[in-house]
């Protein structure tokens, strides 16, 4: 694979991480609360900016910590066997996305337990300081954590596959559009959007999103079996 | 504006009298959360609340599904953003 692939195939898996919703549904909340506690434009653009540090620097730290964790077990090159066992790990989060992430019925609720979203929405009703909204964006992302392994394990792999000097640039594409759903978020409130118009449009498109990206994990885990497993398998049979 | 002699079953199906304040909050959380003016939502929850109660006035108990349902439909002849947010608040996370 060269260079230019990979930092495709990272920017695609980025696109994956960006359709999880549960970071915008809750700067959405977020944006909600600040109205009802009748928070200053300031204030309330401090705290959805908070939560988007915490997004954004938590994205970064579970990349970048796999990606360092699979640099030192191993050293060398990626085994087979590790690849093959992560694009298997990605089609099953893909098919699992397909089954489970969105909720049957009306709204956008998320595959979560009822009491958790619950917990959430009172954490965000309660948040009056930065501090809180970067914690409430940290903890977006580790809820998350099973549907963004994914991703972030074929990026993982695929960073390690870089000259050193290229990985930071890879890191960077990857949060950048991993982010992107919360960026946009931010600027269609700032721009005077209602957050009911944006929760109309999320419904309306919930079985595309979830179809999207399930469907976007599965390809990016064949894409790299049949661009990483098997021309190393076919070599390895071949006694090349 | 209390009117307790209906009870409300809630999801989990306990069951708990019917509170009119606690409706009327609810409305105006709804309203306010979409920048309206602070005046405006109580009047137009106040509203709500009152169509609400004359819809539940003869009957022994509702759900809380249904309570929420009817409500969100009154709100939604003065506002429809609202009224949207009022009913799928629950089903954002």
């Amino acid at each position: 694979m060269d260079i230019f692939v990979i930092f495709f195939a990272i920017g695609f898996a980025g696109l994956i991480h960006a359709s999880f919703q549960l970071s915008i549904s809750m700067v959405t909340l977020l944006s909600g609360h600040t109205n009802v506690k009748k928070m200053n434009t300031r204030k309330t653009f401090s705290l959805i900016d908070s939560f988007i540090w915490g997004v954004v620097i938590m994205t970064t730290l579970i990349l970048s910590t796999s990606s360092f964790l699979i640099s030192i077990f191993f050293p060398n090159s990626i085994p087979l066997y590790i690849w093959t066992l992560a694009t298997i790990f990605m089609i099953f989060i893909g098919v699992i996305i397909w089954s489970f992430y969105y909720r049957k019925g009306e709204g956008t609720a998320l595959w979560m337990p009822r009491s958790l979203a619950r917990f959430i929405d009172k954490r965000i009703n309660k948040v009056q300081i930065p501090a809180e909204a970067f914690s409430l964006g940290v903890s977006s992302v580790l809820t998350e954590i099973m549907f963004i392994a994914g991703p972030t394990l074929a990026v993982s792999l695929l960073v390690n596959k870089l000259p050193t000097n290229l990985q930071i640039y890879a890191l960077m594409l990857y949060v950048f559009i991993a982010s992107s759903g919360v960026f946009l978020t931010r600027v269609l409130i700032g721009s005077g959007h209602s957050i009911s118009k944006i929760q109309k449009w999320r419904e309306e498109n919930k079985l595309f999103m979830q179809f999207c990206s399930g469907s976007a994990l599965i390809v990016l885990g064949v894409f790299l079996y049949v661009n990483i497993v098997l021309p190393s398998s076919i070599i390895n049979i071949g006694g090349l | 504006m209390n009117k307790p002699s209906v009870n409300v079953i809630k999801n989990n199906n306990k069951h708990e009298p019917f509170d009119a304040v606690k409706l009327h909050t609810s409305i105006y959380h709804a309203i306010l959360r979409l920048k309206n003016p602070d005046g405006s939502a109580h009047d137009t929850a106040r509203h709500v609340v009152e169509m609400t109660i004359a819809w539940i006035d003869d009957k022994p108990e509702v759900t809380s599904k249904n309570l929420r349902t009817q409500a969100a439909k009154f709100l939604s002849k003065y506002n429809q953003e609202a009224a949207y947010l009022y009913k799928h608040h629950k089903h954002i996370i």
